[in-house]
């Protein structure tokens, strides 16, 4: 089985000294026919128009940077105006009364009609209610605390006690110590002691 | 051409053969390495590879396993007498698989080993094929000396 018959060889040598059909010519057309379609297939890798280097993607990380900062910077600033704005505070203003004409009276008497600004009305002892804190010079971010406006009905203003604070973790304190207390009043005043007629209530 | 044709069903078979071949032997002859053998080798073994590719194609390779070992009494008389355009139309009348081992085996020189390898097959059914190829020749030559 492992070897070669003699009659195999004889095939073998036979099959050598076949004659070759004479089809050189169509067999040279169809390989060149075949090369050329292969050299105008596109390749595996085609060039890119688009293709970006390195150094392309470097420029284009640049410009991101660089737009990304200036609207960082215009957004920051225009947040920053929108907080320092202040708001328009409408005018009080009432009609004036028209006096009679005086002698004593040096100055001219306006129109009928015609509105004159009034001061604001500001009673002794009343509070001052700020709704607007006034526009401090720019500070160290860490120093600037917000402090709420007094509400006029709170009990904090009708007791005439100073609002209580709102601490955060950067409260600065005072440089100096305010004294406690009203003075002349002194702890013993306010100790709660028992009283006789209170022992001795009827019921 | 003459290795093609002895592969091949066909002449119109072994112009596609042989057309395919060189191309492949154009596209990778920068592969080719002088110092592992010479240039004639190398493009036979394209265009027996070539060949191979084809009758997979048109034919199906399943596994068999040769049980007894029989070897056909061929007259070499009558081999020397026949017209080698008859005798290859006896190889071509073999099936495509047996045909393809025969020629590998008996004509190229192949082992049992390469075309298992070549073909995808065991060596036993390589040799199923080559037995079988002898009994059908035999056959056959036999029935041209009636």
């Amino acid at each position: 089985m492992n070897n070669i018959t003699p009659y195999e060889k004889l095939i073998a040598a036979k099959l050598e000294e076949m004659p070759v059909p004479d089809m050189a010519d169509s067999i040279w057309a169809s390989i060149d026919m075949q090369l050329d379609a292969v050299v105008d297939t596109p390749k595996e890798n085609p060039v890119h128009p688009f293709k970006i280097n390195t150094k392309g993607w470097f420029i284009i990380a640049g410009i991101a940077l660089l737009i990304g900062a200036i609207w960082w910077y215009i957004h920051s600033q225009s947040a920053a105006n929108k907080t320092v704005t202040p708001t328009p505070v409408p005018e009080k203003t009432a009609p004036v009364p028209i006096a009679p004409a005086d002698s004593s009276s040096l100055y001219p008497l306006p129109r009928k009609g015609t509105a004159l600004p009034l001061p604001p009305v500001m009673k002794k002892d009343s509070i001052s209610v700020i709704d607007k804190l006034p526009q401090q010079p720019p500070v160290d971010s860490i120093q600037v605390q917000l402090v709420p406006a007094i509400r006029v009905d709170s009990p904090e203003a009708k007791d005439n006690r100073p609002q209580e604070r709102v601490f955060d973790s950067i409260y600065l304190l005072p440089t100096h110590k305010k004294p406690r207390g009203v003075k002349g009043i002194t702890p013993n005043d306010y100790r709660i002691s028992v009283q006789k007629d209170s022992t001795h209530k009827q019921p | 051409m003459a290795i093609a044709i002895r592969y091949a069903a066909d002449t119109h078979e072994a112009a596609d053969i042989l057309t395919q071949a060189f191309v492949k032997m154009f596209r990778s002859i920068h592969t080719f390495d002088d110092t592992k053998g010479n240039f004639h080798g190398w493009l036979k073994r394209i265009i027996i590879n070539e060949s191979l590719d084809h009758i997979k194609q048109r034919s199906r390779f399943s596994s068999l396993e040769l049980d007894t070992v029989e070897e056909p009494v061929v007259n070499n008389d009558i081999i020397e007498k026949t017209d080698a355009a008859a005798i290859l139309e006896l190889v071509r009348q073999l099936p495509p698989a047996t045909h393809a081992v025969f020629v590998l085996y008996a004509i190229d020189g192949y082992t049992h080993k390469e075309i298992g390898g070549q073909l995808g097959i065991s060596e036993g059914t390589s040799k199923w094929h080559l037995s079988e190829a002898r009994k059908i020749l035999q056959q056959k030559i036999t029935a041209i000396k009636n």
